[in-house]
């Protein structure tokens, strides 16, 4: 795939509009059949699940009904029975699929009631007359029929039922909409790859060397980030089930402290694992990698004790940071400066669709066969993923130790780099007032505080998988285009403050809601607010190291590297807020963070005089 | 030979077994929760059978009589045991042994209670071992101490018939669906690729590139996109070599 910038009409890549066509074909054919599949299933469904409802609610009317006829055989007249009607509400506050109960006397007259009659009655399964939802039970005093009990099934209930499988299903469709984008990308190269290597032998070029198809690092690296996005879900709360094992650590510390630790690790691997991937070539540092990953997700799966889950996270936190720095590595190795945006941004679609997969399907999963098996569902998207590069790039000897030439990101070389960055006052207020605290909003409200939080209002993984999903999919859709915006309007610290203020105004409605489409609607603005702070920060950290004369990718990795420290920061903040207040204080905290610092750097960041420098990352 | 033909075999094949994984995936999770969802009503209309004898046995004990002392207690097994489903209902001791049954033939054993699982609430724990299904509710004294367990059994055959039907009904009505899904497919991107390859070839005409000799992947203008694409990046690749 040949990555090309300037008039995209012009420059339209045609197997990128083929594979576009093809995924509109599978989506649409998706779309069609799955919903119809869906409306077959939902209907044999509700068939069977609504006189199971009808027994269940039953059993209430007969309880309710066995109290209430020992006070008429007691001569209570019903119209002097004391606490009838909080009776009623105790039974349907515990029975969410009761919408109505009440104690009607013969004539109709009701004489103690609670909840509200429904009046939509729609269920497919349920049928459509009034009678159909009701149960009647006649209340009995002496052996004589005083009053009558009713009950009505709540259809809202089986509405609810209805939606959640039908966003199960869409999120499959979602999900298998990506995983054929990314294979049919990969069929459609490999094609192409063949064609030309014949045409060259034809041409009489046979010896000509083509130049590395980047395409083919896309699924090895969509494989590798997936293995580890699988467990976003349930990670907090499958920590928080070991912090009896360590009764020494506080419980709130022991669950932040996975997430916190994996960030850190992954930050500081970065320059050395570069080095490393350098040395022993960039095949070798990726098997090894997905290796680490592989063994630390199987020892984290068998883990029973927290210090051993800890110490697993840590390996495959280093695996996941030694491949990352070696997938970008292959990138920056056989691109140029013309081509490494386009380059990096195939790498970060690759990251980004698979934020949007993982945490849907490891949270249906680890719904259907527990975490623990989703964890070594990952280890095997990590061999996966070492399979896919081995046998995408063979043995290629561009990808071996002698067959780069990029330089390094941080280490030795590159401590004046950081001094002459540091030394620059708005690299300093990026970092400290944009960067950081948005890495650790990120890590804090995304990673730690809305598995915790929509676990403890009762949610299960997949739908924590799927509000999860909502960040990363707003940040795709809106991400280019904040790129092409900012850039347009050459309006970088607009964006940037504008995408603070769009964070605390995001996450603010979570701190009053949880319940509901309020949790996904949250967390997606959470994703366009960030989405729009990511280019243009980029694009000024390319501009300020041209200023301090120091190189794009250089400065880059070093801000990469500050920005993920700062993200290890986010657990802890946030678990220190919900120590003090609570879990919706805390994200209220995370949002305020970032716009208060948005508006400090709106002050504080001096407009630089225009460059030639531009953005190389569009993302 | 890399032609047309091939890549529809390829792509087409990759989005129809796509396609119809996903909607089998699909089915088969949708499924899954709605026995998951089927089961959990189930344990709710016997957790009321579980709720109904606890609170009959507390208000005995909050009397101050020991469980052991609670003789009116098989009476109360027994009527509640008529609820549907119900195989029998025994009330346990703090070491598991059978205090009152409603089958007097469990008078005195011990229940096995390994692998239950407590429920979201706390209240219940449930275990189910092919068609049975057990329920348990610990039972407190006036003090708060736990003195037992009210255990309900349950026959889940009527369930497993219900959801087998279900099974059964979704495999006979979405199997040709999915059979029609890869047809479709395989239709759709043959048509995609060859209209993709006629646009592409009228495009072409204006471009320098001498006609394709027979029988070299390409010829006949209609599809070939492939072959086409390819041409045109070598031949940009031959203009910076030169």
């Amino acid at each position: 795939m040949v990555v090309t910038r300037g008039n995209p009409a012009r420059n339209r890549d045609p197997l990128r509009t083929l594979v576009f066509r093809l995924t509109a074909i599978a989506v649409a054919v998706l779309l069609v059949l799955s919903l119809l599949a869906s409306w077959l299933a939902l209907h044999s469904f509700e068939r069977v699940l609504y006189p199971e409802l009808r027994l269940k609610a039953a059993g209430v009317a007969e309880i309710l009904a066995r109290q209430i006829n020992r006070a008429l055989d007691y001569d209570i007249p019903l119209q002097e029975l004391p606490g009838l009607a909080e009776a009623l509400e105790r039974e349907i506050k515990v029975h969410p699929d009761i919408a109505y109960a009440a104690v009607e006397a013969p004539d109709g007259q009701v004489l103690a009631a609670y909840g509200a009659r429904p009046s939509r009655l729609a269920a497919p399964g349920g049928g459509l007359a009034s009678e159909d939802y009701d149960i009647l039970v006649p209340l009995v005093g002496h052996g004589q029929a005083q009053a009558q009990l009713r009950l009505s099934l709540d259809p809202a209930w089986l509405t609810r039922a209805s939606t959640d499988l039908m966003l199960e299903v869409a999120s499959v469709i979602l999900v298998s909409v990506l995983v054929t984008f990314e294979i049919l990308l990969l069929v459609v190269n490999l094609s192409m790859a063949k064609v030309k290597t014949r045409s060259l032998g034809a041409a009489g070029m046979a010896g000509a060397q083509q130049p590395v198809n980047l395409v083919f690092l896309r699924l090895p690296v969509f494989l590798f980030c997936l293995s580890e996005e699988l467990s976003r879900p349930f990670m907090p709360a499958y920590a928080q089930q070991l912090a009896p094992t360590a009764p020494w650590l506080p419980v709130d510390l022991a669950v932040s402290l996975p997430i916190t630790l994996f960030m850190l690790v992954w930050a500081l691997s970065q320059p050395t694992g570069a080095r490393f991937s350098g040395r022993v070539g960039r095949r070798s540092a990726f098997l090894v990698a997905a290796g680490l990953s592989a063994l630390g997700l199987t020892l984290t799966a068998l883990a029973d004790h927290l210090v051993t889950f800890l110490l697993w996270r840590c390996v495959t936190a280093l695996g996941y940071g030694l491949a990352l720095i070696t997938a970008q590595g292959v990138v920056v190795d056989h691109t140029t400066g013309k081509n490494r945006a386009g380059g990096l941004a195939l790498f970060i679609g690759a990251l980004l669709a698979a934020g949007v997969c993982g945490p849907v399907a490891g949270g249906i999963i680890a719904d259907q066969v527990g975490a623990s098996a989703t964890l070594l569902v990952g280890a095997g998207a990590a061999l996966a993923a070492a399979l896919a590069l081995v046998l995408l790039f063979g043995r290629d000897p561009r990808l071996a130790a002698e067959g780069f030439s990029a330089p390094h990101v941080g280490g030795h070389a590159n401590r004046p780099a950081i001094a002459r960055l540091a030394g620059d006052g708005r690299f300093a207020a990026l970092m400290t007032l944009s960067a950081i605290p948005a890495k650790v909003a990120a890590t804090g409200v995304l990673f730690f505080l809305i598995p915790l939080l929509l676990a403890e209002s009762g949610a299960g993984k997949a739908e924590i998988g799927r509000v999860q999903m909502m960040y990363f999919l707003a940040f795709i859709i809106i991400s280019p285009l904040a790129a092409t915006l900012s850039d347009r309007w050459q309006s970088r610290r607009g964006f940037i403050i504008g995408g603070g203020l769009a964070t605390l105004i995001g996450l603010a409605p979570l701190a009053l809601w949880d319940q509901g489409w309020s949790a996904a609607l949250a967390i997606g603005l959470f994703g366009f607010a960030q989405a729009l702070i990511s280019a243009p920060q980029l694009t000024l950290v390319t501009q300020i190291s041209s200023r301090v004369r120091v190189a794009e990718i250089t400065a880059i990795g070093w801000f990469r590297l500050l920005e993920r420290l700062g993200g290890a920061l986010g657990p802890l903040l946030a678990v220190a807020l919900a120590a003090a207040w609570s879990y919706h204080v805390a994200v209220l905290g995370m949002g305020l963070l970032c716009g208060v610092s948005a508006l400090l750097f709106g002050l504080l960041y001096r407009r630089a005089p225009p460059t030639a420098a531009s953005s190389e990352m569009s993302s | 030979m890399i032609d047309d033909r091939v890549l529809v075999a390829r792509v087409g094949g990759v989005i129809a077994a796509t396609v119809a994984l996903a909607i089998a995936l699909a089915l088969l999770l949708a499924f899954l929760k709605f026995d998951q969802r089927f089961v959990d009503v189930t344990v709710a209309r016997l957790g009321l059978v579980v709720e109904e004898v606890r609170r009959q046995s507390e208000t005995g004990l909050a009397l101050g009589l020991e469980l052991a002392e609670l003789e009116d207690l098989t009476g109360v097994l027994q009527r509640a045991a008529g609820a549907r489903d119900v195989l029998h209902i025994d009330i346990l001791d703090d070491q598991g042994a059978v205090l009152f049954s409603s089958a007097p033939a469990r008078l005195g054993s011990r229940a096995d209670l390994g692998g239950l699982v407590a429920d979201a609430g706390g209240r219940l724990s449930r275990r189910a071992r092919d068609h049975e299904l057990l329920l348990t509710g610990r039972l407190g004294n006036g003090f708060g101490q736990m003195v037992g367990d009210v255990a309900v059994y349950a026959d889940l055959t009527p369930q497993h018939q219900a959801l087998a039907g279900v099974r059964r009904e979704l495999l006979s009505s979405t199997a040709p669906l999915v059979v029609f899904a890869l047809l479709l497919t395989l239709l759709a991107v043959f048509l995609t690729v060859r209209l993709s390859g006629r646009a592409d070839s009228g495009r072409d005409q204006s471009r320098p590139w001498p006609p394709l000799s027979p029988g070299q992947p390409g010829r006949g203008g209609g599809g070939r996109l492939v072959v086409r694409v390819v041409r045109d990046k070598l031949g940009g690749q031959r203009k910076s070599w030169s």
